[in-house]
């Protein structure tokens, strides 16, 4: 089909291109230009060289990933942005009844650091939980009475009771969460997956993002599933909250894309051709984003149409799973999305940071996530997917024990808890019913088995086949990985 | 209510009002013996006093000591030995007050060694009375206890040989539930001493149906809040860990609550193995990947296979499959048709044959609604080392199940939304199937392990 137009190279604008690379750049760059067109050629052949840019080799390409058979082959991370209290969730702790109201003991504070809010309060009272916990399933899991539909799945869940972060406060803590460090700059794990191990479903998004549109509180942004210093082909790519989750994929009105796939391979074309000439990597990027674009238009659609969801299955989510862009919504596009094998699927669901009114607050929370959470285990479950994908849960981090503000009989708040905090796991690779983990009697300081978030990267790399150590990126000089210079597999939890 | 809290209270008050009639009557006794020295002669008239208040004690005490037995679970044989010692001292101790009163000289020397001799016997009395109601109260081996410590039960460290009442499930009982329902003290006539006395049950009945953890009072008590009046064990004793209670109700449940039977042959769930591992022998932290390496390495030694490029690979997405490498050395695929590929005209069999080359290679095979059928499933056996298979979403009766054989590793297969029944169940010849997934089948079947030749979980609707 292109041959027939006989792509001339001697077009008049492409010579001024030409001219404009040789003279002037040449000029007034002379030792940067001679440079880029020797990277051009260097490099050319050695990473650019392999056609279509729909594998972007690794800079360490003799390292093959999976390191070993991996357990999972998709992840969905279920991001709980602000911090859901533990101890009024997971994490039972009967003895705070006796001490209710009691300030917090020094011992049990042990210098650790507040928060600036909590810093300025003239005393730490304890606040146990308003809520009513029970045991559930054969695993006899503590669930409290805001989560009926999680209680009925504790069968299958991984519970890890002492977690720990260093960060205090929510970018920090959220950035350190998603990308091993507090400081923005670094690839988030889809990014790091993706470079790392591709993509199973070449028409989606290897790492797709949905943020609920039914919650709000501290911001969320992009760079939170940004690739920072990997090839941006690897970011997340977030689907909008509502009924067109990708804009323009269809056709404008009066064209019927006929001759668009032979525009897009004269666009490819032209894009080498500024490829062979810079070496800039991010034409790569724009290459391939070209090009999945267009395997988009169709996969898209046929994945957001729910009009071959049975009506118990939006039952089984609950009323919020037919407007699009809510939590619940959100969770069973995500198993739509990886019924398609797309690698790794985030969901945001903001609105935990409960400093004040939490009994009222976190009702509403769970309200809205509890059932479409457990529907979506549920759902993997009875169709196969739930021994091969791993579901992870959980936020940025706790809660403390003592109250924020004013603790009254019906009323509290609490504030933010790096030092031990509940996440659980799902899915492949991990044990079901089980529970990994002790914190004290106050649900302060972690008195066994402490897994921090570097360990938790650790083992979902595991998990997925790589061995966290290898999987590197040299940028400004020093290799990087997901998990930093530490992190270690958390070996017990795993079947 | 109040009635009855009063008289509870006044029950409870028996250990403290007790020690009165002990204290009189001893004094007492020591008053009468020692007045026989000329130099204490003077503690003579106190002996009959101290005899008539310890008489007195000694009543209160019996109606405390009664109220209390109605209200306590204590063995019953040593209760009605305590009380009627009680009875016995207290007549004996009026006698002793009797004697012990100040009388006319003429029977004074023909009776003169009574008083001594029944002071004695009133001591004797007073120490075997309270010995017997502090083991009411601590336990027959109170005294003992310490001086030759026994070990918990002689229980074998070999999970091979480990019978799964004595080493498994009665160290538990014993740890947790033994202090109150042990040899000694039955609360609620109820003890764990033995497996025929767990079985018998207590006051209010059996606690353990086989194959009934529902309805066994053992697991409903253990499992309330722990702040319930009837949770067990009572008085802030520690809770069973939830481990202990898994193993409890797998042994109530699913092992239908069996004693002369090795641990080993009954079949464990994957959820508790490890904790009954942890039960034997230390916490099981190793890295089973390399484990798992090694069975790879093992299992493909020595075979010829192919190194599996990245043309190979391209190839084979051309052709309408999504393909990857999920091992190298030996080079293992993750392959998957993809249903209803634009660019494929092919027939499933076309297909199936195009993976000729590397049907040895192929561990994880999704061929999820394709439009597979009967005749088909025959051509899947060209894949022996499969671990994970998809077939559902296609027209496979039990007819075309049958035909799938010679996958000796297998571990998950998936037939959601397919035709077959439980009867092509039943006939699987995986031993090392785990999983197998029947949504949207007419299986009926559930998770259950107790049916024989299925030791693998069906997993049907997620209720």
């Amino acid at each position: 089909m292109c041959e027939n137009h006989s792509f001339n190279p001697h077009n008049p604008d492409l010579e001024q291109v030409r001219r404009q690379l040789d003279r002037r750049t040449f000029l007034t760059k002379t030792s940067l230009g001679l440079g880029s067109v020797a990277l051009g050629t260097l490099l050319g052949s050695k990473l650019f060289g392999k056609g279509p840019a729909a594998t972007l080799p690794s800079e360490a390409a003799e390292t093959r990933f999976p390191n070993f058979l991996p357990k999972a082959k998709r992840v969905v991370y279920l991001f709980q942005s602000g911090g859901p209290s533990q101890l009024d969730m997971f994490d039972y702790k009967p003895m705070l009844e006796k001490y209710q109201a009691k300030e917090l003991p020094q011992s049990i504070r042990s210098g650790t650091r507040l928060t600036g809010m909590s810093a300025d309060q003239t005393s730490l009272p304890v606040a146990s939980s308003i809520f009513k916990f029970k045991q559930y399933g054969e695993s006899r899991a503590w669930v409290s009475e805001l989560m009926p539909y999680m209680a009925e799945v504790v069968d299958d869940l991984c519970f890890i009771k002492s977690m720990q972060t260093d960060a205090i406060n929510h970018d920090p803590a959220t950035t350190f969460f998603q990308t091993g460090n507090q400081i923005a700059g670094r690839p988030s794990i889809g990014s790091w997956i993706s470079y790392g191990l591709g993509s199973d479903n070449d028409n989606l998004p290897t790492f797709i993002v949905l943020v609920s549109k039914n919650a709000g509180g501290q911001p969320l942004l992009a760079r939170l599933w940004g690739n920072g210093f990997l090839p941006s082909v690897h970011q997340g790519v977030q689907f909008r909250s509502g009924k067109d989750p990708v804009l323009f994929l269809s056709d404008p009105e009066g064209y019927e894309g006929v001759d668009r796939r032979e525009m897009l391979d004269y666009l490819r074309k032209l894009n080498k051709f500024q490829l062979d000439a810079y070496g800039d990597p991010e034409i790569n990027t724009r290459i391939a984003q070209y090009e999945m674009a267009y395997r988009m238009q169709t996969s898209v659609p046929e994945v957001m149409d729910l009009s071959d969801e049975p009506d118990h299955v939006f039952e089984m989510y609950g009323k919020d799973s037919r407007d699009p862009g809510t939590f619940a919504a959100n969770c069973l596009m995500a198993r739509r999305l990886l019924e398609k094998d797309v690698k790794f699927v985030q969901l945001y669901h903001q609105g935990w940071d409960q400093h004040s009114g939490l009994p009222a607050g976190l009702k509403t929370q769970c309200m809205n996530t509890d059932q479409a959470t457990a529907a979506l285990i549920k759902d993997l479950k009875q169709r196969g997917l739930l021994e091969d994908t791993l579901v992870v849960w959980g936020g940025e981090f706790g809660r403390t024990v003592y109250s924020q503000g004013q603790l009254t009989a019906d009323n509290y708040g609490r504030d933010h808890h790096p030092t031990c905090f509940t996440m659980f796991m799902a899915g492949a690779g991990v044990k079901p019913g089980f529970e990994y983990g002790q914190t004290d009697d106050f649900g302060y300081n972690i008195v066994k088995d402490p897994v921090h978030v570097h360990d938790f990267h650790a083992t979902l790399l595991h998990l997925m086949g790589v061995d966290h150590e290898k999987l590197t990126y040299k940028s400004q000089g020093r290799r990087f990985r997901l998990t930093d210079v530490s992190g270690h597999v958390v070996h017990p939890i795993l079947t | 209510m109040l009635l009855f809290s009063i008289s509870t209270f006044i029950g409870r008050l028996h250990p403290v009002v007790v020690h009165l009639p002990i204290g009189f009557l001893l004094l007492g006794a020591l008053f009468a013996l020692a007045s026989r020295r000329s130099s204490f002669a003077a503690l003579k008239p106190a002996a009959a006093p101290a005899f008539a208040a310890g008489t007195l004690a000694a009543v209160v005490a019996i109606i405390t000591g009664y109220i209390r037995s109605r209200a306590g679970d204590y063995d019953e044989d040593l209760l009605a030995t305590h009380q009627w010692m009680a009875y016995i001292t207290t007549i004996v101790s009026a006698l002793a007050w009797l004697l012990a009163r100040p009388r006319q000289s003429e029977r004074v020397s023909k009776t003169r060694w009574l008083t001594p001799v029944i002071s004695l016997v009133v001591v004797l009395l007073v120490s075997f009375t309270g010995h017997l109601g502090g083991s009411l109260t601590h336990g027959e081996d109170y005294l003992t206890m310490d001086a030759d410590p026994q070990p918990v039960t002689s229980r074998t460290q070999d999970i091979n040989q480990a019978m799964v009442f004595k080493d498994l499930v009665q160290p538990i009982l014993d740890d947790k539930c033994g202090t109150c329902h042990g040899s000694t003290r039955k609360k609620g006539k109820l003890s764990f001493a033995n497996y025929a006395l767990l079985l018998k049950g207590g006051k209010h009945g059996e606690v353990v149906k086989a194959g009934n953890a529902g309805e066994s009072e053992l697991m409903k008590r253990v499992s309330l809040p722990p702040t319930d009046k009837k949770f067990m064990p009572a008085d802030d004793k520690p809770p069973l860990t939830a481990a202990e209670y898994r193993i409890l109700h797998w042994w109530v449940q699913s092992a239908f609550a069996k004693q002369d039977v090795k641990l080993a042959s009954l079949p464990i769930p994957d959820s508790l193995r490890s904790e009954i591992a942890a039960l034997f022998k230390a916490t099981d932290t190793t890295d089973n990947s390399a484990a798992a390496e090694d069975a790879i390495q093992q299992r493909f030694a020595g075979r010829s296979l192919k190194t599996i490029d990245a043309a190979a690979i391209a190839s084979l997405k051309a052709k309408g499959f999504a393909a990857r490498l999920i091992h190298y050395s030996p080079d293992l695929l993750d392959i998957r048709l993809l249903p209803g590929s634009d660019s494929v005209r092919a027939t499933v069999g076309e297909r199936l044959s195009m993976l000729t080359p590397f049907k040895d290679q192929v561990v994880w095979l999704n061929a999820d609604g394709i439009g597979m059928t009967d005749t088909d499933v025959r051509l899947l056996n060209m894949f022996p080392n499969l671990l994970r298979l998809n077939i559902g979403n296609n027209r496979i009766t039990d007819q075309g199940l049958a035909a799938l054989q010679g996958m000796d590793q297998l571990q998950s297969l998936n037939l959601i939304g397919t035709m077959i029944s439980d009867a092509a169940l039943d006939r699987l010849p995986f031993r090392t199937l785990q999983s197998v997934y029947a949504w949207r089948t007419s299986v009926k079947a559930t998770d259950s392990l107790a049916r024989a030749g299925r030791p693998y979980k069906v997993i049907t609707e997620s209720k």
